[in-house]
């Protein structure tokens, strides 16, 4: 009995085993039960549900689950946005691959020109969030069948878009897929520039066509960093609402995430918590199905060798016009959605893109007529632009201060059970679509539990489901810098009796202070421009930049809209170039969402 | 496939990245059925002169024939792709495709050939018999041990029967005892295979086992190219006789002067009388000091010596034992065969004889005379 006391308290005394025990119970807390609660609360009457059920909140139903499944509707609520939901999956995927591959065979392995310019513009492409594309597309291709004004493209061609091209399923595909091929770009481009060229040039001595090169051995080699792609484009692509909801709303276009955004913020709440599990099992599906492929024999680390001089292929003719496509495309999706936020909030009556018809009555007007002051005179933009930057404070905080200290207490305790299990819940919140893990905490601390109060439309709701989000991100950038520090820089001071919080703040920190810092500016960045998280649990007083826009989108102000979206991109830009000069860390290189 | 047309010949031959020479104004001829060696430190370029002749570098300048064919020539235009040049090549780090199993990378180049199945089968095993994988035929390149993946890289190179096999440091990556017994095998491959050898390693020791000449370079420069022992023997320059042998050559600098017909060096007091054999080299020594380079089997420990010593350290490796002594002021290596070991401080008497005692030119670092030399009372 007595030894047994002395080993829990040598267990404990070691600050790498306290912070694992309590990163196990405050995780579990915070990831996992809220995935029993969720599917717990599918069974459930809620207050708003009663006179739907005809039972008391709180009693047991099966309601929810029949109405998704067998209900006459069933078809047209859940059938039809699931095929929706997962067509727009694999489209993007294909989409994403093609795009992101190609752009990275050309730009690595060809002789195109502008090969710098065109590939850190691309980067764009990523760092922007996916739903300003969407709102470019809109201000573009919208027609005035469904958009009330005509978009761009009209007003300079006269030609009215259709509604297929305009909205619905092929926009969302689009505009899903490129915002996912830098990301494409960047894994295939890796292994293409990596690649040891010894492993192409042995197939060509033995007397392989090109062709045959690039099928059997190429193509294999890059297919890791295929698999991993078309895990996060799925992964994403199935739980597209953002760029859905731009997009797809108006001709009546739904996945699983707009029915379930449209149920939770509706009188059926239950139902959509049925949506968010199917959500949730779809990426565990997903998940599994990947884990499965890339766990077989075939390992890949003899991939990497030294790479002598790649041989460039020669575009010959082609060179130039293959350079001049790759440009023009390159700026048609980087450059021209920002002349459109531009364009869009200066004209005075949509559609109408006339020199005369320009004003500046949005930025800066007292009032526009239904009530509200341009954006830059506006308290509410001032409020949510303060909310915005206190929120991203507070995340990357929380986040980053949490993953180093993971990080750490995981590196010092590499292999054994308790690090497994923190590892994989510190990475759990990946997985876990945005939308679908706001849906989680919105059932789980809308009302008071326990000694916890009921926190909807706090503030602190908002810094905690972003503090869990980006855990992932923090953690693993926490781990990767304390694995390369070895475990004796530590010893030595621990040897000369230094207390642990010194030995962190004078000796281990210090020596990776980039990459622990990438560990909080990632968090920050990713955070300003989050929608998706917070759409669900903002309320007027912790209004966002995002939200706000979401909320301009859907009451159709979208001189407002598009103003805040070039405000918003922008900050995202010059933060994200500023943290790339000062840590060469960016959010292209992470993995955010 | 025949072998009379597997000589290989490079004229001229210079390659430049940028503005540096990789390799300069190489002239090489590799008789057919031979064991070439590029031998050199590391960045001298043989590396490169292999990649040029198998078609994977362009050279700058020069022209490459294999056999009756001229596969290269920069005036010409001519640049036979790798595919077309009848080669095989193996690569320093085996390259072998990860994501294929044994069988199947032993196959690729057979199918490519548009060999019939069932004689790719029967190659393939006939390859894994010879070179003892046949149990892992269904392996991937991962689940094999180094040595292992070796042979499949040999195998794969080996079943399409190349006439030329150009192998760029193939036991680098070995352990010492693997790359002895691979050794043997590549030994035994050249006489089974006949087919031409030409094998790239900065290893000295190895290429003097393994190989029929040995093309030593520097700095993208050829030094000499020779048989093995002759290279040993009559070393060009100082360069070429201290990179070959193991413990290396002692040299030693003596001020020269002409005595009655007789070359006399002398050191820190004592005077020997050099004998040049006429027919090597210039076979005379012109400068006034000239550097003398002893092989460590040339200085023997011999109590009857007038010339004394101290042993500096010995190193006994049960055949032989490596001496560092100090005589005339300097240390040099000797060699006592046998099992025998010495003190450190302990006084020996020394003495300098055998025939292939090296004078270079201390200035141009050139061989000016090869001979012995005497202790002249």
């Amino acid at each position: 009995m007595k030894a047994t006391l002395r080993r829990i308290a040598t267990f404990l005394r070691k600050p790498q085993n306290i912070i694992l025990i309590l990163l196990v119970i405050s995780l579990a807390y915070l990831v996992v039960w809220p995935l029993v609660n969720i599917f717990q609360d599918t069974f459930l009457v809620h207050p708003s549900e009663v006179s739907r059920v005809k039972q008391e909140a709180g009693t047991f139903t099966t309601y929810h689950w029949t109405k998704v499944f067998a209900s006459s509707d069933s078809y047209k609520t859940f059938v039809q946005p699931l095929i929706n939901s997962i067509v727009c999956a694999t489209l993007s995927c294909t989409i994403a691959i093609l795009v992101g591959g190609l752009f990275a065979y050309l730009v690595i392995r060809t002789d195109m020109r502008g090969k710098k310019f065109c590939s850190s513009l691309f980067m764009l492409l990523y760092i922007m969030p996916a739903w300003t594309l969407a709102i470019a597309w809109t201000n573009f291709f919208k027609n005035q069948m469904v958009g009330g004004a005509m978009g761009l493209f009209e007003a300079v061609t006269g030609l009215s878009t259709p509604n297929w091209f305009a909205y619905g399923l092929f926009p969302v595909v689009v505009v899903t897929g490129l915002h996912y091929s830098p990301y494409a770009y960047i894994l295939i481009g890796g292994i293409l520039r990596n690649m040891d060229s010894n492993l192409e040039e042995a197939a060509q001595i033995l007397k392989a066509s090109r062709g045959r090169i690039f099928c059997r051995v190429t193509i294999p080699l890059v297919r890791p960093a295929i698999m991993s792609t078309i895990l996060l484009v799925f992964a994403s692509g199935l739980s597209v609402f953002s760029t859905a909801q731009f997009l797809g709303l108006p001709v009546g276009f739904n996945t699983l995430a707009t029915k379930m955004y449209s149920y939770l913020n509706g009188t059926n709440p239950g139902r959509g918590y049925v949506y968010t599990f199917v959500m949730l099992s779809l990426s565990m599906v997903v998940l599994y199905i990947n884990q499965k492929m890339l766990g077989t024999r075939k390992s890949y680390t003899t991939v990497f060798g030294k790479s002598s001089n790649v041989s460039l292929t020669r575009l010959r003719k082609a060179r130039m016009p293959i350079s001049v496509l790759v440009i023009v495309f390159t700026v048609c999706v980087t450059i021209l959605p920002f002349i459109s936020f531009a364009l869009e909030s200066l004209t005075k009556a949509k559609g109408n893109y006339s020199l005369d018809n320009m004003t500046l009555l949005y930025w800066i007007g007292e009032n526009d007529g239904i009530g509200h002051a341009g954006v830059l005179r506006n308290m509410d933009f001032w409020r949510s632009l303060k909310n915005t930057i206190l929120l991203a404070v507070c995340c990357s905080l929380g986040a980053g201060t949490l993953g180093c200290l993971a990080g750490y207490a995981m590196a010092r305790k590499w292999g054994t059970k308790l690090a497994t299990v923190v590892n994989g819940l510190t990475f759990m919140p990946y997985l876990i679509p945005s939308i679908a893990l706001s849906a989680v905490y919105l059932s789980m601390f809308s009302v008071q539990r326990g000694i916890i109060p009921a926190l909807y439309g706090s503030f602190f709701l908002l810094a905690l489901i972003g503090t869990i989000k980006y855990l992932p991100m923090a953690s693993r950038s926490g781990l990767n810098s304390m694995f390369q520090i070895s475990a004796t820089i530590e010893e030595s001071a621990q040897i000369m009796g230094v207390p642990w919080y010194k030995r962190m703040l004078r000796v281990l920190v210090p020596i990776q202070k980039t990459s622990i810092l990438s560990g909080y500016l990632l968090p920050f960045i990713s955070c300003m421009r989050e929608m998706e998280l917070f759409v669900m649990l903002y309320t007027p007083s912790s209004m966002l930049l995002t939200t706000l826009l979401f909320f301009y989108n859907q009451k159709g102000y979208d001189q407002f809209a598009n103003a805040i979206t070039l405000i918003i991109v922008i900050v995202i830009v010059t933060f994200n170039a500023l943290i790339n000069k000062i840590t060469g860390a960016s959010i292209d290189s992470g993995i955010g969402g | 496939m025949s072998n009379q047309s597997n000589n290989i010949v490079l004229k001229h031959v210079t390659k430049k990245f940028g503005k540096t020479y990789a390799v300069r104004d190489l002239n090489l001829e590799i008789p057919a059925n031979s064991f070439i060696s590029l031998l050199g430190p590391s960045g001298c370029g043989k590396t490169t002169t292999l990649r040029m002749i198998a078609g994977l570098e362009t050279p700058t300048e020069g022209e490459i024939w294999i056999g009756d064919k001229l596969v290269f020539s920069a005036k010409e235009g001519i640049d036979v792709p790798a595919s077309n040049r009848g080669i095989g090549f193996l690569f320093q780090n085996y390259a072998l495709w990860p994501h294929m199993t044994v069988y199947q990378n032993i196959a690729f180049g057979l199918e490519t050939l548009k060999w019939k199945k069932s004689a790719i089968q029967a190659r393939v095993q006939e390859m894994c018999e010879l070179l003892q994988l046949s149990e892992y035929i269904q392996r991937y390149p991962s689940e094999l041990s180094g040595g292992q993946q070796q042979r499949v890289a040999i195998a794969r190179t080996l079943a399409t029967n190349p006439s030329i096999l150009l192998m760029d440091e193939p036991l680098s990556n070995l352990d010492a005892k693997l790359r002895l017994d691979m050794r043997a095998e590549l030994k035994r491959l050249h006489s089974t295979t006949k087919a031409t050898f030409v094998y790239v390693t900065h290893d000295q020791m190895e290429a003097m086992a393994l190989s029929t000449s040995i093309c030593l370079m520097k700095m993208a420069v050829l030094q000499q190219y020779a048989p093995p022992l002759s290279l040993y023997g009559e070393p060009v320059n100082k360069f070429v006789a201290g990179f070959v042998g193991n413990p290396s050559i002692n040299f030693v600098d003596f001020d020269h002067e002409q005595m009655q017909g007789d070359s006399v060096l002398s050191r820190e007091g004592v005077s020997f009388a050099a004998k040049v054999s006429v027919n090597k080299a210039n076979g005379r020594i012109l400068s006034k000091k000239v550097c003398v380079g002893i092989r460590p089997e040339d200085i023997h420990i011999d109590n009857t010596s007038p010339l004394k010593g101290e042993v500096i350290s010995a190193f006994p490796y049960g055949m032989e034992t490596t001496v560092m002594i100090r005589f005339l002021g300097a240390d040099m290596r000797s060699v006592v065969f046998g099992s025998v070991d010495f003190t450190p401080g302990q006084q020996v008497g020394v003495s300098i004889n055998g025939s292939n005692i090296c004078f270079f030119d201390p200035e141009t670092e050139a061989l000016e005379a090869i001979g012995s030399m005497e202790l002249r009372q």
